[in-house]
Formats: C-alpha cells, structure tokens, sequence
C-alpha cells in the first residue's frame, strides 16, 4: 500500500519511544509519567536493550494487593485509607519487580498486518518497535494503527498531528 | 515366581509414581496421570489388569459429587453471598477481636460442612483482611483460625473434605452416618481447638479495635450483586441438602444428589446460555488427579499388593481393632500434615477394604481415617488446601503468616485433637465401631449377610457401585 506515491511502513508511522532505565522506583516512574504526560515507557537493561513496559495498568496491578485481585466484591468495601496505604508501601519498589516483562515487539521492517496482528493476540495496545539488537527505536499505539486504517481509506485527516 | 514379578512390578509403578507426586518435582495431574497408564500398560503385559478392571476401579460415585458440588459453587461463588454473610458476621460482634475469631471461625466452619474448603476461604479471606484493616487489629488470628476451623468443620460431612467422600463412597457410609458418629467428635475438637486459639492469641485478642462505626456503616447487602441467581442457588443448595439427609433412605447415591443439583442449578439459572463459563470453573485437573489415582491404587490391587499388605495387619487388627484404629488415627494424621492426604487416603482405602473383606470389622478404622486425615491437614501450612492459601494471601498483609508461626498454632491444634480423638475412641469405640449403620452395605462385602443380601459374589473389592 503506498500513501502519496510513498509505501507504508512500521518505520514510516511509528513514534519516539519513552525509554527508562531499570532501577528507577515506582514513585519516580510514576512521576515520570505524569510529568510527561505519558502512558507507557520503554525499560532498557544497562546495554539499552529494551527488557520490558511499564503502562498504568502495571502500576495499578502493583498497587492492589494479590488477595483483592480477583475479589471485585470484596474490594467494594476496601476504604480509600487502604488505597493510600497500599500506595505508600509500593513508593520505593524497584520497575524490574513491577514491570510488564513479556512484551510483544515487532521489528521495523515487519509488516502493517504483523503488528496488527500482534497487537491483537498480545492484547497489548502499546507495542514497541526494536532493531536486530532488541534496542527500542520506536512505539506503536492505537493511534499509529487507527491512523493507519484511516490512511488506507484515504482520510485526509489521518497523520494530521 | 511369575505372582511375584507382578507384585514387585507394580509396586514399584506405584512407588515412584507417589514418591514424585509428594517430591512436588511435577504437577500432580500429570505424574498421577503417567502413572496412570505406564501402571495399565504393565498389566495388560504382565496379565494383572486390564482396562476393564481400570475403568471400574475408578470411583464415579467421588467424582460425580466433587464435580456436581463444583457447578453449584461456580455459580454460588459469583453471587457475593459469602463476602455478604462474612461482613454481617463480622458487624454483629462489634470489632471485638475475639468474637471475630469466633463468629468468623465459625462461619468458615459451617459454609465447610457443605462446600468445599478451598472455596469458602478464598471468599472469606479478603473481606477479613478488609475488616481487620479496617478496625486496626491484626488479621493473623483471625485468617489462621479461619483456616484451622474450616479443616475440623470439613472432616464432620460427607461432603465436607475429598477424603472423606471417598471412605464414605467405598465403606458406603450415607451423609447421615457421618454426623451421627463424625459430627460429635469434631464438634468436642472444634471447641478445644478454638480454646487453644484463645490461649495463643491473649495479646492479639486485647487488641482495642478502632474505628468501629466505620465497620458498622458498612452495608452488606451492597456485596449482593444478582439477587435472583442467589435466591434461585440457596434454594437448589438446600434441596441438596434436604437430599443429602435422605438419600440412603432413597436409595440415591451422594454423587446423584450433587448432579441433580447441578443440573437444577444450571436449568433455573442461566438455561439459555452455553454453561462452558461454568463448567471451566469445575477444576478438571483435580478430577483427572483422583481418577488416575484410583487407576494406580486398583492396578495394585488386582496385582494382589494390597491383599497381602491386609494379611499382614489382618491378625493386630482382628485382635485389638481399637489399638490398629489409633495406629490408623495417628499415622494418617502425621502422613497427612506433611504431605498431601489424598493419595495417601486412596492407598490406604483399599487396605482396610480388603480386611473387611475378611470379615474383620471395620467400621471403627474408616472413623480413625477420617479423622486422621481431617486433623492431620492442620499440622503444617502445607497439610491442606486451606492453609496453603491462607499463608499465601497472608503475604501481602502487614503479619504475614510464617511456617513457624503455622507449626506454633497448627501443630498444637492438631497434636491437641488427636488426644482429644484418641481419648474419645477408647471412651466410645463400641459406639463408632457399631456395624449396624442404617442400610450400610459396602461393596467389599464378600457375601451375602441378613442386612446386605444382595451383598458378595466374586469377593473382589469394588470402589464405586
């Protein structure tokens, strides 16, 4: 598929990723996130390898405690005292202990379909893109994807960032 | 020479298959299940056991009421009637940390009696951590002694506890037999046990609980989420029961009663939609595990192993049955709190099959077995399902429950309730060794008696009908 004469890649719409460094706790990722507005980063060993994501839904899971997890009942009762003290206890966890560690990537050169289809077994809605030494080179969201389809049916709107 | 090949044979196939199963080196299913068929096919080659003689040795009558008591459980589970009858428990004591432990314990105690253990503590645990939390005492007593209690409350029933569906399943001992002879027992053991939790817990009890109205402004009918399911559950849940009274006068069998309860559960709940949801929730690893078990132990069986295991008590047991039924109390136990008590409950099944078989009485050593596995579990954080979880969900509480701490309160319980145990079948052997249970005719009978005379045949014990 070509999009003004040009065609289109996985490197042609994906974004910068966010990188962080392991060894950052949750309290500093969590600002990170904040501050910058973001809703994934990328975490790379000491050889910028990218060895896994932390998204909202990776802090929250942290948070909860393992004997509400699976108890939506029960969780009802849970006052907002004990939120804050689960909070505060999980401040200074390290990302590697609180991290999404298998996580779907596809390649630069992969195919639209592929990450298409990556996205979906994986259920991951963020995917990062790596290069032959697994370093992160790029991220792509919903947006990239939604904006692909749009392109396809030629909606002018599409890639208008 | 060629009996003796078969017998070490297959002893040595059931050997191995156990001693990885307790090492935990592999899933349980999937070395039961190995074990499984490498026993068969050494049958089918050495001419001791056919595939025939497998399928009858699993027991269907176990199966069918673990699996009909799961579809009941896996729609019951959904309706938030265990998190709502665990606050109202909790709102009447007040926050008094020792009434908690009691009303909670039992709570944990009488929903055990019915459903099955692991269930019951996993609804229960996270609103008690909540609770405690909540009032500011600590939840340690309170989850250790959910645990314990639901362990002595699951060994009165029938259908309280595996073990004690498959004893009552081969000894054909209806639901009523247990809670004229199990019942009492665990009734005097769970007040023991609960004094014992008194005493070790003095500092905790004396814990001021705070923030009181706060427990009391909790509202439990909100855990109520899908009123007309529950309604519809409860009332299936106690057509079951009615039926669990009744069934040897009826003359249905416990797994009947289980799968008629199912069926209603799930023709009243949800008839138009596919059950698969459901029926995921029926833990089929667990099924497979006992099945296959029972194909190994029947494999040593046919092989003649445990008929000869029987010659060898059958003497100590003819002569002092009330000594061999506290040999049996005791060992069951101290196997039980070390390592998981099912197989060990299976093995030994067909042992004290075959000495009734021979005309020994044994009515007072099914009793020792129930009650040895049952109060054996509570001996260490890894004797039952119960504590394991307990432990486990404990972790992320600020006192999380150590193996110290367990074997400290749990080894003292357990060491307490076989004395007590013990004391009691010296005071009341005749009682409990009494074989004139209304309409018990187990199928190891070898003929034909005045109370069971379509009894015997072959002689050949048959797990199941």
């Amino acid at each position: 598929m070509t999009i003004g004469g040009k065609s289109l890649a996985i490197k042609d719409v994906m974004r910068d990723p966010k990188i962080v460094e392991s060894g950052m706790t949750f309290r500093d990722v969590i600002r990170k996130m904040i501050v910058e507005k973001t809703n994934s980063l990328v975490v790379v060993d000491d050889e910028g390898k990218a060895i896994g994501m932390v998204n909202p839904k990776s802090l929250i899971k942290h948070v909860v405690p393992d004997y509400l997890e699976d108890d939506s009942i029960a969780a009802h009762f849970a006052t907002e005292d004990i939120f804050r003290e689960e909070a505060a206890k999980v401040s200074d966890v390290a990302i590697e202990d609180f991290m999404q560690k298998d996580v779907a990537t596809v390649k630069a050169d992969d195919t639209l379909m592929q990450a298409a289809v990556v996205a979906l077994e994986s259920g991951q809605v963020r995917i990062p893109v790596v290069d032959a030494d697994h370093k992160p080179i790029g991220l792509l969201t919903r947006t990239e994807l939604k904006n692909v389809i749009g392109a396809f049916l030629d909606i002018d709107e599409s890639f208008s960032k | 020479m060629e009996t003796d090949l078969i017998f070490w044979v297959s002893t040595v196939i059931f050997a191995v298959t156990f001693v990885i199963i307790i090492s935990e080196k592999l899933h349980r299913t999937v070395i039961a299940f190995v074990g499984a068929m490498i026993m068969l096919i050494a049958g089918m080659i050495f001419d001791f056991y056919t595939p025939e003689q497998a399928l009858s040795a699993i027991d269907f009558n176990t199966l069918g009421l673990l699996a009909g008591m799961m579809g009941i459980v896996a729609i019951l589970e959904t309706t938030g009637v265990f998190q709502y009858l665990g606050i109202l428990t909790a709102k009447k004591t007040k926050g008094n940390p020792w009434l908690l432990i009691v009303a909670l314990g039992t709570l944990t105690s009488v929903l055990s009696m019915i459903l099955d253990n692991v269930t019951t503590i996993i609804l229960i645990v996270p609103v008690t951590i909540i609770i405690a939390r909540m009032i500011k005492i600590s939840p340690l007593p309170l989850l250790i002694a959910e645990a314990i209690l639901s362990n002595v409350g699951g060994t009165a029933t029938l259908v309280g506890d595996p073990p004690n569906i498959m004893i009552g399943s081969v000894a054909d001992l209806s639901f009523n037999a247990f809670l004229m002879h199990s019942l009492p027992i665990v009734t005097v053991v769970w007040f023991v046990t609960l004094g014992v939790l008194r005493l070790v817990y003095q500092k905790e009890i004396s814990q001021q609980p705070q923030n009181v109205d706060e427990l009391l402004k909790m509202n439990e009918k909100d855990a109520i989420e899908d009123p007309r399911t529950l309604k519809i559950i409860l009332g299936v849940l106690a057509f079951v029961v009615f039926l669990f009274f009744i069934h040897h006068k009826i003359h249905l069998q416990p797994s009947m009663v289980a799968l008629i309860g199912a069926a209603l559960a799930f023709v009243l709940v949800a008839p138009k939609k596919d059950p698969q949801k459901v029926l995921e929730k029926l833990e089929l690893s667990v099924l497979v595990f006992f099945g296959a078990l029972f194909v190994i132990v029947g494999g040593l069986e046919h092989a003649g192993v445990l008929g000869q295991l029987a010659e060898l008590i059958i003497d100590g047991a003819k002569e002092n049955p009330v000594m061999t039924a506290i040999i049996v109390l005791w060992a069951s136990a101290i196997l039980s709190a070390i390592v998981d008590n099912i197989p060990f409950t299976v093995a030994m099944i067909p042992v004290i099959a075959s000495l009734g078989a021979q005309g020994v009485d044994v009515n007072l050593l099914w009793w020792a077995l129930v009650f040895g596995v049952g109060f054996g579990g509570n001996g260490t954080p890894i004797g039952s399902s119960a504590g394991v979880i307990v432990v486990s969900k404990s972790e992320q509480t600020d006192s999380p429950i150590t193996f110290k701490e367990w074997i400290r309160v749990g080894g003292t319980v357990m060491i307490i309730g076989l004395i007590i145990t013990t004391g009691l079948i010296l005071l009341f052997h005749e009682y409990l060794g009494n074989e004139d249970i209304p309409g018990q005719c187990p199928s190891y009978l070898s003929e034909a008696t005045e109370k069971c005379p379509e009894a015997g045949g072959d002689g050949e014990i048959k797990i199941g009908h």
